[in-house]
């Protein structure tokens, strides 16, 4: 009986032995895509799933399901799933557990950084997009879907850190420009602040990536990693200090609101101290211009929108948001597919209109010249500005490591902005260390 | 032996179950281990062994060493003040009547309401500008408190909502337990004029030690391994003041993406828990009465 016993057991721990070995995944397999979306044989429909950062109910979600219908009718053997993933970091984080589980989608929407993470794993594009699309695409927003000559990544909802302001406002201070360096900044600031009616001059939020610290840093004239993406470089010489400093001072005289001292989401607590007449500007994505012009607009101000100040005569400003990607392990038609789509989405018609749509920057040249998107500029003349604002962008961090990282450098950011006791050189020191030990750790 | 009657056999009937935790959780478990020794990349597919290299950049990590050190005080904050508090509202609601019925109804009701709506409860509660807290703290004159915001008051804040939901499951425990003794010892206890001080600690108290030994062990276990309050009201800030464990291993493994280093914290965790629950039951061994 025992021996019985033991030797069922026996079986059921080979049994399991055999299939962790059979499902466990070798050194050196490619994570592969989605099998329900492995069809094209036979002159069979080809599948093609697309992880989008937006909620299907966004107008980013909204456009994309017209464009893929839009898709699908001129190309009948195709079909577009776009699903929506909520969030830049929550794509990111499920991509990695389908890698894991072998079942990632076709393609899909990353934030431009997280090419440094996924890189191994994303389809060479050159091969799936016409040259003519590929040279058609703004350069300053392309350079970062490329890894040495090889493109992996190409734009799609693109942004850039603005500066956004109450026109009405300015204009009742008789104040006719925006600040276009950081001491006009904080010269606007004061003159913009009432603190007795609690109205600051200026809001500021770091972003959940340190994205907004990252292009001010930019502006200081600091980077974030030397020119071989190994040594963190962000606070050498003070820099980062340095500009954490400028704010912290604006916030302890009062011209500067900082979100951190409230639980809410940070973005929409500045959104609605500027919404609600508290807080005069504040710096932000222009992918958010269409939805704070709406909410301006019926609060009774008029949205103005510029570039980001800067601190010299030469502006340097971080791109950022989304780029597209087509994961290497899907099938060779499900990639031609997908190519096919990006061509699609990158005609004037389609690109135009996004832009338009979303106030995201146009990623095509030709786009940025069509007639929807001139139209569209004629009403909003200002919004040129970040147009033009494309010409000084500064490439961003190219490490596996960078979500890890910027996660320290938000923490101590907030910290700096919510905590009396806490010190910006501290701060940025300790940050600094961290971060090159997390590289240190985890090499490239 | 014929394997038909193998099948029928005791054994036979337990291999459903044992194979399912063999699935579910021996093999999760060893897989943990044998990862926590290598360098682990589910993108670029890299696997390799590198011995303790995962142990010693976690004991040198002080994002690390601070989640251990505020689970530690987690743990034990958690469990001495909702064990007792437990045994506490136990002992006033032992009794039949609709006051003390409801009562214990309503005291049950956080530990089945789900952790985020919990948290988003609390979250409302602890805002330092319209949450009520700091308007009671106000009342009685003193200064309002950032709660969740601030590094010295993070993890306590957390800790009170831990305790304000596990009361009411260790108060239902208790009361349980209470029911189970018999009334011929507090009979002969009133017959040889025992106080209620000198009856509670020299036979209550010794008659529930069994399950205050359970409630102990599970309230440190599942203080230990809290993840859902961290996750959803602080993230483990500001500057990791509340950050704990589990959570340390999930930012690790799913955020930071580094699953060689997220393992071996899984496995510190395992080890310091069997620790925990083994000396709870040794110290309990001699002092806890079954009978």
């Amino acid at each position: 009986m025992r021996k019985s016993f033991v030797l069922l057991t026996a079986v059921i721990i080979l049994a399991l032995s055999f299939l962790a070995w059979r499902f466990s995944k070798s050194p050196d397999s490619a994570p592969v895509v989605d099998s329900s979306a492995e069809t094209g044989r036979d002159g069979e429909t080809v599948e093609v799933l697309f992880w989008n950062v937006f909620a299907d109910d966004t107008s980013t979600g909204e456009f994309l399901a017209r464009a893929s219908e839009a898709f699908m009718k001129e190309n009948p053997g195709v079909k577009i799933t776009v699903n929506g993933q909520g969030g830049y970091d929550a794509i990111a984080e499920r991509l990695e557990a389908a890698a894991a589980a072998g079942n990632l989608p076709t393609m899909a929407v990353i934030e431009e950084t997280f090419l440094g993470r996924f890189h191994p794993i994303v389809a060479e594009l050159s091969r799936y997009l016409p040259d003519a699309v590929i040279e058609n695409y703004q350069p300053g927003l392309l350079a970062s879907g490329y890894i040495g000559d090889g493109l992996y990544a190409v734009p799609f909802n693109r942004s850039m850190p603005v500066l956004f302001y109450n026109k009405t406002k300015f204009e009742a201070a008789g104040i006719n420009s925006p600040p276009a360096t950081w001491d006009e900044f904080r010269e606007t600031a004061e003159a913009m602040s009432d603190r007795e009616n609690g109205v600051r001059g200026a809001a500021l939020c770091w972003d959940t990536d340190a994205w907004i610290f990252e292009s001010v840093l930019y502006s200081w004239g600091g980077d974030i990693l030397d020119e071989t993406n190994k040594k963190v470089v962000f606070n050498d010489g003070g820099k980062a200090a340095e500009t954490v400093r400028f704010f912290q001072e604006m916030e302890e005289n009062g011209t500067l609101f900082s979100p951190y001292n409230h639980q809410e989401d940070p973005w929409i607590t500045v959104a609605t101290e500027v919404l609600q007449g508290r807080a005069c500007m504040m710096l932000g994505s222009n992918g958010m211009y269409s939805l704070y012009s709406q909410w301006m607009a019926d609060a009774g101000y008029e949205l103005g929108i510029a570039m980001q100040p800067s601190f010299g005569d030469t502006p340097s400003v971080a791109t950022g948001a989304g780029n597209i990607v087509v994961f290497g392990g899907a099938r060779e038609e499900q990639k031609a597919a997908a190519g096919k789509f990006l061509e699609f989405l990158a005609r004037d018609e389609y690109a135009g209109e996004y832009a338009a749509l979303t106030g995201y920057l146009p990623v095509t040249k030709t786009a940025a010249n069509s007639e929807k998107l001139r139209a569209w500029l004629s009403e909003k003349p200002e919004y040129q500005a970040v147009i033009e604002q494309m010409m000084y962008a500064h490439r961003r961090p190219f490490t596996k490591n960078w979500k890890n990282m910027y996660g320290v450098i938000v923490e101590e950011l907030e910290a700096c902005l919510s905590d009396k006791r806490a010190d910006a050189a501290e701060a940025m020191e300790s940050a600094a260390a961290a971060c090159q030990k997390i590289m240190d750790e985890n090499p490239d | 032996m014929k394997i038909s009657a193998v099948l029928r056999s005791p054994y036979a009937l337990i291999l459903p179950a044992i194979a399912l935790c063999l699935i579910f959780s021996v093999a999760p478990t060893a897989m943990s281990v044998r990862d926590s020794f290598r360098s682990v990349d589910y993108v670029s597919g890299a696997d390799k062994f590198i011995g303790l290299a995962n142990y010693r950049s976690i004991f040198t990590d002080d994002v690390f060493l601070r989640a251990f050190k505020n689970s530690v005080l987690f743990m034990f904050g958690v469990t001495a003040f909702s064990v007792p508090f437990g045994v506490a509202a136990a002992l006033f609601l032992d009794k039949n009547g609709f006051i003390r019925n409801f009562t214990q109804s309503v005291i049950f009701t956080p530990h089945i309401v789900s952790f985020i709506a919990v948290a988003t409860l609390w979250m409302f509660m602890m805002d330092p500008r319209y949450g009520i807290l700091n308007y009671i703290l106000g009342l009685l004159g003193l200064p309002p408190l950032r709660w969740l915001m601030d590094s010295s008051t993070s993890l306590l804040s957390l800790a009170i909502v831990a305790v304000w939901k596990t009361t009411g499951f260790n108060a239902l425990i208790v009361i349980a337990a209470l029911q189970k003794i018999p009334a011929e010892l507090y009979e002969s206890a009133r017959l040889d004029r025992s106080t209620p001080a000198r009856t509670f600690f020299h036979i209550t108290l010794p008659t529930l030690s069994p399950i205050l030994v359970f409630l102990v062990t599970a309230s440190m276990i599942s203080a230990f391994g809290t993840f859902d309050i961290v996750k959803f009201m602080t993230e483990g800030g500001p500057r990791n003041s509340s950050n704990l464990m589990v959570y340390w291993i999930y930012r690790t493994g799913f955020l930071h993406f580094q699953i060689g280093r997220a393992m071996a914290g899984a496995v510190i965790l395992i080890l310091f828990l069997a620790v925990v629950s083994a000396v709870n039951l040794a110290l309990a061994g001699r002092r806890a009465h079954y009978q």
